[in-house]
């Protein structure tokens, strides 16, 4: 194993915040590239049924590009799959809550 | 003994040499993809390392911190997590160059974080050679559209060395020269530019 100092460096001065937004983006684009092969979409087929540029698919597929709810709702209707699976965790939110009044 | 026209400069030696290059480890100790790079000759730093510490190091490049930070959280999480799928690289002729079309930075202003989608204003030039080997090499300020526009002075050698290089490493695969598994770069890791 070996590492440049100069990327050690780097790594340690990632933004926790910034790197999982992005990760998110990358699960997401990863999602919609495995439903798009599995349906046998082209991104051009995927950008006529969304009735949007090519272009725009690709920067959405690259994981780079804010994607909106609705966006993914109406990829989620063409699949016919979830994209995006929010969990909703009411113990943790309830314990949130209830520290909240206390304090 | 007068020389035919043009036989003297078709005789004259090239004063151009040609540099030795070698590849070599950048950073293999992600999970998932191993980033090479390539030094020329005896140089110090390797082509990589030049980018890296031109960011990091160089208070003229400050403000450009946000858009290199970036950079390098993508190159963690493709290299720790999802592998250097094709798509998250943007095709660069016969090299690529990260970051991809666009991105999300956010901003502190008056005390709020405020997300803007924005280009990314530097490329790091790489030659994809699978999901899970890559070579970093050098890149700048992109400040042009097209590589050869005007404003584009920066980085345009960086983009013409990346294709070069792309070309040779794309030879050597193609003539068993490298080989690749998961991780592993096997082979002649030399070659003259």
């Amino acid at each position: 194993m070996a590492q440049s100092k100069y990327s050690k460096i780097a790594r340690s001065k990632i933004d926790p915040i910034e790197r999982n937004a992005m990760r998110k983006s990358l699960l997401i684009a990863k999602r919609i590239h495995e439903l798009r092969r599995k349906h046998g979409y082209t991104q051009k087929d995927l950008s006529e049924k969304l009735g949007v540029q090519p272009s725009l698919v690709s920067k959405w597929l690259s994981g780079f590009h804010n994607i909106t709810i609705e966006t993914v709702e109406k990829m989620e209707a063409i699949f016919n799959e979830p994209i995006l699976v929010v969990f909703f965790d009411e113990e943790k939110l309830s314990k949130t809550k209830s520290s909240k009044k206390a304090s | 003994m007068n020389s035919p026209k043009g036989e003297f400069h078709k005789n004259k030696p090239s004063l151009k040499v040609n540099k030795l290059c070698e590849i070599e480890i950048f950073d293999d100790e992600f999970e998932e993809v191993a980033f090479y790079t390539i030094r020329i000759e005896d140089e110090v730093l390797t082509e990589t390392e030049k980018f890296y510490q031109r960011f990091l190091e160089n208070e003229n490049y400050a403000d450009y911190s946000a858009d290199f930070r970036s950079i390098v959280t993508w190159i963690e999480l493709i290299g720790n997590e999802f592998g250097a799928l094709e798509y998250f690289f943007r095709p660069e002729n016969s090299a690529y160059a990260l970051p991809p079309k666009e991105r999300i930075t956010r901003r502190y202003t008056m005390g709020k974080n405020i997300d803007i989608i924005e280009r990314n204003r530097l490329r790091l030039y790489c030659i994809w050679i699978s999901e899970s080997v890559v070579i970093l090499l050098n890149g700048g300020i992109k400040e042009a559209q097209k590589n050869s526009d005007k404003g584009a002075e920066n980085i345009q050698s960086h983009f013409r060395l990346a294709n070069k290089i792309g070309k040779i490493i794309l030879e050597k695969i193609i003539e068993d020269e490298l080989s690749h598994s998961f991780k592993n770069l096997e082979g002649d890791f030399t070659f003259y530019i």
